[in-house]
């Protein structure tokens, strides 16, 4: 480039100097010559600059590049916008930036089989709907990038069979990471985003499959709408608003994932499910949230082997029924399930921890079941400020005086002797708080035995 | 006022009761603590946790009110009170040097058995987060003070013992056992937008109220209260909240010493 440009100025110097020197000649008659010449070069410099210019830019290495081949950037900052709709590969070598603030993406995937490798994105276009990669067609390759953006991360519409994979979108809040309008069978996964809106949307779009992907610092982990027969695996959304959000989908697999700490708003939740039906939440680890699970109008799921763990309220389940809550280990929760105009679940053989316990049988099963009662939600739905008196002594006394019916109570016929697996405990050192233990008996000793003695 | 203090603080460490209560508090915090151990998980606000602070909730109170109370109200009957009016002794310097004594029996007392009880527990074998041990302990001593305050208010305006047991006990019965109830009751009489300013200010009338909510929100679950006092945990979860604290100890102390003491010269000129 810099020699381009000198190149240029040389050129613009020797003119203003032919100008001048043609002047001098003209007077003198000579100017013939020097005049041909200096069209000559302006023709040189017509025909030759611009194209050499346009080779250096990536969309002109990208237009001029043969179906499977595989264009390695070299090491730089390139501000472009690229648009790519022939099956290629792309491969930066080094650190290769492309930034970009304009209103298109900063790269436009189209056609099929693309491959991005190893690229780094900066986008700071402002619209609302702005994206740092935006993806079409089918059968993409996205590995091993970065992309810090303002708005969006990558979005894909009616894009299917896409891979995206090792990367990371850092946002600013505004914008969804990784967005998929009506696009279907695509795989996101080992991603890490923090920042954005939702971590992965997913809406209109069946049959794709989320695997551990790590979101945190976000609204909801990952959110999907209208989205059917997708499988959310091993991913991990913690400090969210909320991990994650199903919302009116069908058939969907939500196996192994850590929902954790989602707690720092009022309507934090682990994972919150809204008119779901036919789904399956298995071996969930839901520890440190406001809720673990919440669940609202929504049918015939099953939810087994989830460690629900440490959250304000374990399971809460609003006009959800039909559905199937067993072999789920609860501890540590302050409330552990409550249901309301919930009916039909069938809630056995799970582990609660707040149960009185005694097996009788030898099963493995406590004679006593468990009963979880709605007081307090149906207290504070009404009035929510009475939620203050949450676990206040008054309360339990006044929860136990109006025992709730029997239809609405959450009950638990045979729970579990047993946790179903392993809960971990955090401890401080047992020397220091030894230290804490002495201490207190040598300072409140010492003013004993000051105060006892005479004036 | 120091000298009424230390009186104070000699009688009590030296009555043989003060010694049940190095029993029942080892009793209690050790079966606390075990509790606690029997949980299978122990960060942050549980339901154990949750168990464990309401069983401070119930005993703590209910004992500082009966110790407070009785503290004057024995003086008053065994003629003490009347020996003391002869000297040139102002009011406030007795009641500071009442509740400063008898709160650092008290807490030599508490401190002591905590410290025995987690002793207890650790040789048994448990392990405990400390941040949790320190709140615990904050917060049972945060109880002991307001309730002993309390107490010495009643001690006050009381003739005799078996009153000063009769109003502890109502008290007690009504801050801490029927509290929600009588608030959940008055509150249904009014208009639904003064709820929350209500509950606001009702919150800070009642210290047993505050200091649980104020305990919750130190262990980091403030969240659990819902979106209607999210401004309020919010604004107690900060550094600022510290101002807001010593605001209230402040107001709350001086309420009541200009309480006790105008009790006690409205009697002294009787």
């Amino acid at each position: 480039m810099v020699w381009i440009y000198s190149s240029i100025l040389q050129t613009f110097f020797t003119i203003i100097e032919f100008n001048n020197k043609e002047k001098f000649l003209r007077e003198r008659g000579e100017g013939f010559m020097s005049q041909l010449k200096y069209m000559l070069l302006i023709l040189v410099l017509v025909l030759l600059l611009p194209r050499e210019t346009d080779a250096a830019t990536l969309q002109s290495k990208i237009e001029r590049a043969a179906p499977g081949e595989t264009i390695e950037i070299s090491e730089g900052i390139y501000e472009e916008n690229l648009v790519i709709t022939k099956p290629i590969t792309l491969k930066g070598q080094g650190e290769v930036l492309i930034r970009s603030c304009e209103e298109q993406p900063a790269i436009m995937i189209k056609g099929q089989r693309v491959s991005l490798e190893q690229i780094q994105v900066e986008y700071c276009g402002e619209e609302e709907e702005a994206t740092a990669i935006s993806i079409s067609g089918s059968k993409h390759q996205i590995t091993n990038f970065e992309i810090e953006t303002k708005r969006y991360g990558i979005r894909l519409d009616g894009a299917s069979e896409v891979n995206i994979q090792n990367g990371l979108i850092i946002g600013q809040r505004k914008g969804n990471g990784i967005d998929l309008w009506e696009s279907s069978h695509n795989t996101i996964q080992n991603m890490k985003i923090a920042k954005v809106q939702d971590g992965i949307y997913l809406e209109q779009s069946h049959k794709n499959t989320l695997r551990q992907n790590h979101i945190q610092g976000s609204r909801y982990g990952m959110h999907l709408m209208f989205a059917d027969d997708n499988v959310l695996e091993k991913n991990i959304a913690q400090y969210n608003m909320t991990g994650t959000m199903l919302m009116r989908v069908k058939h969907v697999q939500v196996v192994g994932n850590d929902f954790s700490y989602n707690r720092n708003n009022v309507n934090a939740q682990g994972l919150l499910i809204y008119f779901v039906e036919n789904s399956r939440i298995a071996e969930n680890s839901l520890t440190g949230n406001r809720v673990g699970i919440y669940m609202e109008t929504s049918e015939e799921n099953v939810m087994a082997n989830n460690k629900v763990m440490d959250n304000f309220i374990g399971v809460q389940f609003t006009k959800a029924n039909n559905n199937q809550l067993t072999q789920n280990t609860f501890v540590g929760n302050v409330n552990e399930a409550q249901a309301i105009e919930s009916s039909n679940n069938k809630i056995h053989h799970n582990y609660w921890d707040a149960s009185a316990k005694l097996d009788l049988k030898g099963k493995g099963e406590s004679i006593f079941p468990f009963v979880a009662d709605p007081y307090f939600l149906t207290l504070t739905a009404d009035v929510p400020e009475f939620q203050l008196f949450f676990q206040s002594p008054g309360v339990l006394l006044l929860q136990k005086m109006l025992k709730s019916p029997a239809d609405q109570v959450l009950t638990d016929e045979a729970p579990l002797m047993e946790t179903t697996m392993e809960v971990e405990r955090t401890e401080t050192s047992a020397s220091a708080l030894w230290m804490m233990s002495v201490g207190m008996m040598i300072v409140s000793t010492s003013l004993f035995i000051v105060g006892r003695k005479r004036v | 006022m120091w000298n009424i203090w230390r009186s104070e603080l000699r009688m009590t460490v030296r009555q043989r009761s003060y010694y049940s209560f190095l029993i029942l508090w080892v009793a209690v915090l050790s079966l606390l603590f075990l509790l606690q151990n029997s949980a299978p998980s122990l960060t942050g606000y549980t339901n154990i946790t949750g168990t464990v602070a309401n069983i401070a909730l119930y005993i703590i109170p209910l004992f500082m009110l009966i110790i407070g109370s009785f503290s004057i109200a024995n003086e008053v009957e065994n003629g003490q009170w009347r020996l003391l009016s002869t000297y040139p002794l102002f009011t406030l310097s007795y009641v500071i040097g009442k509740i400063g004594g008898q709160f650092t029996a008290q807490w030599i007392v508490f401190t002591f058995s905590f410290g025995i009880s987690m002793a207890i527990s650790l040789v048994i074998g448990g392990g405990f987060s400390m941040k949790w041990l320190w709140a615990i302990y904050l917060f049972s001593v945060t109880l002991l003070f307001f309730f002993l305050v309390i107490g010495v208010c009643i001690g006050s305006f009381v003739k005799t013992r078996w009153q000063a047991l009769s109003i502890s006990v109502m008290l007690w019965f009504f801050l801490i056992m029927i509290w929600p109830t009588a608030l959940i009751g008055i509150l249904g009489a009014v208009p639904y937008t003064w709820i929350a300013p209500l509950m606001n200010g009702l919150l800070f009338l009642n210290p047993a109220e505050l200091i649980r909510v104020a305990f919750v929100i130190s262990l980091d679950a403030g969240s659990v209260f819902g979106q209607a006092y999210d401004p309020l945990i919010s604004y107690l979860g900060t550094y600022l909240s510290i101002l807001i604290y010593i605001l209230y100890f402040i107001c709350f102390l001086a309420v009541s010493f200009l309480f006790s003491m105008g009790m006690l010269e409205w009697r002294k000129r009787r």
